[in-house]
């Protein structure tokens, strides 16, 4: 990937989402092109259910279009805006009860351009178990760390220092995705 | 508590992991430290990334579902559109907060329940996982661009056993064990940079767990970074805190890929 096909993601990302605060239907729709797939498979991982994940994803469009960020405020990556509303959006729907949730599978790498799925996936499968299992019910299960060391049976503080490991340990591995928002734009789906 | 204490939780509030008094003590804290501000801002970028490693599915009714958007923002004004009215979340508590509006924003028309439950469960699926490592190997080096590099290090026709990714912009080495045997007592692992025909420079040294894990972050020193190219990445087994040069043939090795 050329660093400059990377800039011009950032001028699209950007530039979509200015669309969409200008009130630009095709904005919203190129942006749901671009990022509808990952926020329902997002949602379908916290919820289980093909419908709710439907609601997610609709709920969480029409919220960016209601709400859309723009200019300087637009500090951190549209993904990370867009799955940020995701993951609340899911984890309000979702039943209390719902099962267990596990990142870094094993489903068929598709629609992965640039590579991103492939090396997130291969970061997280280089975390220690433990590890991954806070971040996976602290990111899909959507607990807080109270509820996480519950859960595991752990002090509160190890589930955070757990936390932090596993987070620490992905920046520091996915470098060049997360040294900068505006370098984040790598992202396709 | 302190900055040191509070930083510690910038990974879970980035994740919104924080119960109400944590995060109101840390959005607190939040307001004024800088420093706490990018660490909250890089996790946020990490826990995007996140979001590619949930399993890939297509909605079953896409066209459908981008229609029913598109046709209920024909309905509505953004709100930035709109004079006065215009929200701008220059904080990261701010934009948490606009993130958690979501429930009240759309909640109460579009709330619809879940009535089943059926995440797959995959832990049993980890080792396989592993297995797929290697051939995984050959796309991250190719993706990663030119900041990050790695290395699979393996015994010779041997599935890899432990990884080193260089990440040149931060200028550490992230060094990932995953079946490498705890060093016996007074010794311990060491990395060494190796080119053909000069002496191996080291990368640092580390322990793996009774589970064969073990991470570690190591500097990158100078003399590795001004050597320009390196070809092989070995692994070795050295008495306490390191030796000068190695005492032994690499344990493991493997090629750096895609190195300039």
């Amino acid at each position: 990937m050329s660093a400059t096909l990377m800039r011009s993601r950032v001028t699209t990302d950007s530039a979509l989402l200015a669309g969409i605060a200008a009130g630009d239907e095709r904005a919203l729709g190129a942006l749901y092109d671009r990022y509808g797939a990952t926020v329902y498979s997002l949602a379908y991982a916290m919820t289980g259910d093909e419908t709710t994940a439907e609601t997610v994803v609709s709920d969480v469009f029409a919220q960016v279009w209601r709400e859309p960020r723009s200019g300087p405020a637009t500090r951190v990556g549209a993904l990370s805006w867009i799955t940020s509303l995701a993951r609340v959006r899911a984890k309000s729907l979702r039943r209390a009860e719902s099962g267990s949730v596990a990142l870094g599978v094993t489903a068929p790498v598709n629609g992965d351009r640039d590579g991103s799925r492939s090396t997130v996936r291969a970061a997280i499968a280089d975390l220690p178990e433990d590890q991954r299992r806070v971040l996976e019910l602290a990111y899909l299960g959507g607990m807080t760390v109270g509820e996480v060391a519950r859960q595991l049976n752990l002090q509160e503080a190890a589930a955070r220092a757990q936390l932090n490991s596993a987070m620490h340990f992905l920046r520091a591995a996915l470098g060049s995705r997360v040294a900068t928002p505006d370098r984040l734009v790598a992202t396709r789906v | 508590m302190t900055h040191q204490d509070l930083l510690e939780s910038a990974a879970a509030y980035a994740l919104g992991a924080l119960d109400g008094p944590e995060r109101a003590e840390f959005e607190a804290h939040l307001a004024g430290c800088t420093s706490c501000k990018a660490e909250v801002e890089a996790y946020q970028e990490v826990a995007g990334l996140l979001a590619h490693a949930a399993s890939a599915v297509q909605p079953p009714n896409g066209a459908a579902l981008r229609h029913r958007i598109l046709s209920e923002a024909k309905g509505v004004r953004p709100i930035s559109a709109a004079p006065k009215v215009q929200r701008r979340s220059t904080t990261p508590a701010a934009w948490l907060a606009a993130a958690a509006s979501l429930l009240l924003a759309v909640g109460a028309g579009l709330a619809y329940r879940a009535e089943r439950s059926r995440v797959a469960t995959l832990e049993g699926e980890v080792a396989e996982e592993r297995a797929q490592v290697a051939v995984r190997d050959s796309t991250i080096a190719a993706f990663l661009g030119p900041e990050v590099h790695v290395v699979s290090l393996a015994q010779p026709d041997q599935k890899p056993s432990a990884r080193v990714f260089w990440n040149h912009t931060r200028q550490v080495f992230i060094v990932t064990a995953f079946n490498v045997p705890p060093a016996p007592a007074g010794k311990t692992y060491q990395l060494w940079a190796l080119r053909k025909g000069k002496a191996p420079m080291s990368m640092g040294t580390f322990n793996t767990d009774a589970s064969g894990r073990g991470t570690a972050i190591l500097a990158v020193a100078k003399d590795i970074t001004d050597a320009g190219f390196i070809d092989d990445c070995g692994l070795t087994l050295e008495p306490d805190g390191g030796s000068p040069q190695p005492t032994e043939s690499p344990r493991l090795l493997g090629g750096w890929r895609h190195v300039d």
